[in-house]
C-alpha cells in the first residue's frame, strides 16, 4: 500500500521533492562555503572548521525545518520521527556537497588524481557528517526533554541534558579533529611521500591504504551506530 | 513509564534486528544507485558520442556518479519496511503496545510478555527478504540505456563502446591539459572510421583529413598505391644507404653496381641526402609526397625502418673483399643453386666406417641361451 502523507502527496513524490531539497541544499552549501573562504583567505584549519560548522549547521537545518516544512499525520510509537527523515536527508546534501567538491578539484587539477581524492575525502567527510547527524540527533532529544519538563513545573534532569550535551561536544570534536587530521595529512607528510622513490613510495601507497581502511572503518562503525542509536532508536522510543 | 526511556532500552535483540534490516534496505539503495548509474552512463556516454564533447565529460559524470553512491544507501530506510519487519518478529503486537504511550493497569503484564518476546527474537525465523525485489524495471531500464550506448557507437564510431572516448586533440576544455595517465583517451575515432587498410594508408601518405578518404577518387587511390610501392622501394633504397660508407669509392662502386645490374636508382652516395636527382629512375617519386619512408602503422614522422637489409650488407662485403669486379647476381640459375646445396649441405655428412664389435659377454649369454634352447627342444 502506498504511504501517503498530510498533504496526500504519495511516497515517491515525497521521495523525488525531497532528493531535490538535498541537492539543492548541498550545491548552495558548497557554493557558500566556497565564497566565504574565498573572502576571508582561510588557511587549511580555518576551513575544516569552516566546513565542518556549515555541514553541522545543514544537518541542524533539516533537523529542526524537517516537522515545521512537511508535517504529516502524527502516528503512534514505532514510527520514524521526522527529525530522523530530516537527518537523512541531510546526510544526502552531504554526500552531494562532498560531490560539487570533488568535480570543483577535478576542474581545477584534472587527470586520474580524483580519483585518489574521491577515496580519500569523500569517506572523510561522510565520518564527520554521521557524527554530526548523532550530535544533532542528541540536541534534539535534549530540547524535547527540556521542552517535556516545562509543562509541569518541573526543570528537567540536568544530568541527563548535561550528559547528552556532552557527548554531542564530543561527536563534534570527533568529527572535526577526523576531517582535520586527514586534510593536515594530505598536505603534509602524504605530500611530501608521494614525490619520492622506492621505499618512500612504498609508504606513501602504505599510508593511503592505511588511511583509507581507517577511513572505511571508522564510517562503518558511525553507520552502523548511526543506525542503531538514531535510525531504530528513534524508530522505537521516539526523539523524547 | 515509558518504555526505552531509561538509559538501557529495553528491547536489544530487536534493535539489532531492526538494524539489520536497515543496513539491508542501505543496500537495496545501492542496487538502485547502480541501476540508475548505468541509465545516465549509458544515456550520457550516447549523447557525448554523438555531440563530442571534451575530453573531461566522461570522466566528471563517472565521478559524479561514484560520490553519489553514499546517498542512495542513506535515504533507502523508510519506515514501512521497518514496521513490516517489526509485525514480522512480534506478530501479535506485543511490543508496539509496551511501546505506546499511556500506562493502563495491565501495562506491567504487557511489558513483561514484550520483554519475553524480545528474547524469544534471535530464534525467531521471518521469510527472506529479497534484496533486488521491485528493481526489475530500473534495470531494465538500464539494459535499454546500454542498448542506446551501443547503437550509438556502431552508427557514430562502427564498433561497440562503452565509454566516450574523444581525440586527444580535442582538449579545448578550458580546464587546463590533461596529464598522462589512465584517463588520457586511448583510442582515436580517426582509426575507427578507415575501414580497410589500403584507404587507411593512401590516407596517410597522401596526408588527407581522415574523413576525406571517402571522398577521393579513383585515380587518387591508384596514385596512393603507387606512391606507396614508391615507398617501399624508397625505404629499401635508405636502408641500402645507411649500411653503406657515406663517401668514398666503394659506395660509389656499389651503386654503380646495383644501378647497372636492378636498373634502379642509385641513391646510395648521391641521393643519401633525400634529394632524388634528376634522370635518376629514383626520380619517380620526385613530385610525391617526401614524408614516404617508414614502415607501416607509424602515424606521423615515419621513422626509417628499423629491419636490417642484409642484401645491402651482403653487397658491402661482396664489394669490400672481392673488388670492383666481384658483383652478385639478381638471379641465380637453378643448377647453380643445387651445386650449392650439394656443396653446402655435404660438408655435414660423415662417414666413418667402423669395425663390427663383438662384446665377449654378450657372445657368452647368446651362445648360453642357444644351448638352452636346444636343450628344452
Amino acid at each position: 500500500m502506498k504511504r501517503q502523507d498530510e498533504k496526500g502527496l504519495m511516497s515517491g513524490t515525497v521521495s523525488i521533492r525531497n532528493a531535490a531539497t538535498a541537492l539543492g541544499a548541498g550545491i548552495l552549501l558548497y557554493f557558500l562555503v566556497a565564497w566565504v573562504e574565498q573572502t576571508m583567505g582561510t588557511d587549511l584549519v580555518a576551513a575544516v572548521f569552516l566546513e565542518e560548522a556549515c555541514k553541522f549547521a545543514l544537518l541542524l537545518g533539516f533537523a529542526i525545518l524537517a516537522p515545521k516544512v512537511c508535517p504529516r499525520r502524527r502516528k503512534p510509537v514505532p514510527s520514524l520521527p521526522q527529525e530522523v527523515e530530516g537527518l537523512i536527508w541531510g546526510l544526502a546534501a552531504i554526500v552531494v556537497f562532498a560531490t560539487a567538491e570533488n568535480l570543483a578539484y577535478y576542474a581545477a587539477f584534472p587527470g586520474g588524481g580524483i580519483f585518489l581524492r574521491l577515496v580519500w575525502s569523500e569517506p572523510v567527510h561522510l565520518v564527520s557528517a554521521l557524527a554530526e547527524a548523532e550530535a544533532v540527533w542528541l540536541l534534539v532529544r535534549m530540547g524535547r526533554k527540556v521542552a517535556a519538563g516545562r509543562p509541569e513545573g518541573a526543570a528537567p534532569r540536568p544530568q541527563a541534558v548535561i550528559a547528552m550535551a556532552a557527548r554531542a561536544a564530543c561527536l563534534l570534536a570527533v568529527a572535526v579533529a577526523w576531517h582535520l587530521a586527514f586534510n593536515l595529512a594530505a598536505n603534509g607528510p602524504i605530500q611530501t611521500l608521494e614525490g619520492s622513490a622506492d621505499e618512500a613510495g612504498l609508504a606513501w601507497r602504505s599510508a593511503i591504504l592505511g588511511a583509507l581502511f581507517a577511513n572505511l572503518a571508522a564510517m562503518a562503525a558511525l553507520g552502523y551506530h548511526f543506525a542503531h542509536r538514531v535510525i531504530v532508536g528513534g524508530f522505537l522510543y521516539g526523539p523524547e | 513509564m515509558k518504555a526505552g526511556a531509561g538509559r538501557m532500552p529495553l528491547f536489544p535483540r530487536l534493535e539489532r534486528r531492526l538494524c539489520g534490516e536497515a543496513l539491508a534496505e542501505g543496500l537495496k539503495g545501492l542496487s538502485l544507485w547502480a541501476a540508475l548509474a548505468s541509465i545516465v552512463w549509458s544515456i550520457g556516454n550516447a549523447a557525448f558520442i554523438a555531440l563530442s564533447p571534451p575530453w573531461w565529460a566522461t570522466t566528471a559524470l563517472g565521478l559524479s556518479l561514484l560520490s553519489l553512491a553514499p546517498a542512495f544507501f542513506f535515504t533507502a530506510v523508510n519506515e514501512s519496511s521497518l514496521t513490516s519487519m517489526l509485525r514480522n518478529l512480534d506478530e501479535g503486537t506485543t511490543i508496539e503496545a509496551a511501546l505506546s504511550p499511556g500506562e493502563g493497569p495491565a501495562y506491567g503484564l504487557i511489558a513483561d510478555r514484550a520483554r519475553a518476546i524480545d528474547e524469544a527474537i534471535p530464534f525467531k525465523a521471518v521469510a527472506r527478504r529479497r534484496l533486488f525485489k521491485g528493481m526489475g524495471k530500473f534495470w531494465l531500464a538500464a539494459m535499454a540505456g546500454l542498448a542506446v550506448l551501443e547503437l550509438m557507437a556502431l552508427v557514430v564510431l562502427h564498433r561497440p563502446a562503452i565509454a566516450y572516448r574523444p581525440q586527444e586533440s580535442a582538449t579545448g576544455s578550458g580546464l587546463g591539459a590533461v596529464d598522462s595517465g589512465a584517463l588520457r583517451p586511448m583510442g582515436t575515432m580517426e582509426e575507427s572510421k578507415n575501414a580497410s587498410d589500403e584507404s587507411r594508408t593512401a590516407a596517410r601518405k597522401e596526408n588527407l583529413p581522415a574523413g576525406g578518404s571517402a571522398a577521393i577518387s579513383q585515380e587518387e587511390i591508384q596514385a596512393a598505391l603507387d606512391s606507396l610501392a614508391q615507398t617501399r622501394e624508397e625505404r629499401l633504397e635508405m636502408a641500402d644507404g645507411g649500411a653503406a660508407p657515406a663517401s668514398g669509392t666503394g659506395g660509389e662502386t656499389q651503386d654503380r653496381n646495383r644501378a647497372t645490374q636492378k636498373g634502379e636508382s642509385a641513391e646510395g652516395s648521391s641521393g643519401a641526402d633525400g634529394e632524388p636527382q634528376s634522370g635518376d629512375t629514383g626520380s619517380k617519386a620526385k613530385g610525391r609526397n617526401a614524408r614516404g619512408q617508414g614502415y607501416e602503422g607509424s602515424d606521423t614522422g615515419l621513422p626509417p625502418s628499423p629491419l636490417v637489409d642484409y642484401r645491402a650488407r651482403l653487397f658491402q662485403a661482396l664489394t669490400e673483399r672481392g673488388g670492383k669486379d666481384v658483383t652478385a647476381g639478381e638471379s641465380i640459375d637453378m643448377a647453380d643453386l643445387r651445386n650449392y646445396q650439394r656443396r653446402f649441405f655435404g660438408s655435414f655428412a660423415m662417414d666413418a666406417p667402423l669395425a663390427p664389435h663383438e662384446d665377449s659377454y654378450s657372445t657368452m649369454l647368446k651362445l648360453r641361451w642357444k644351448k638352452l634352447g636346444e636343450a628344452i627342444k
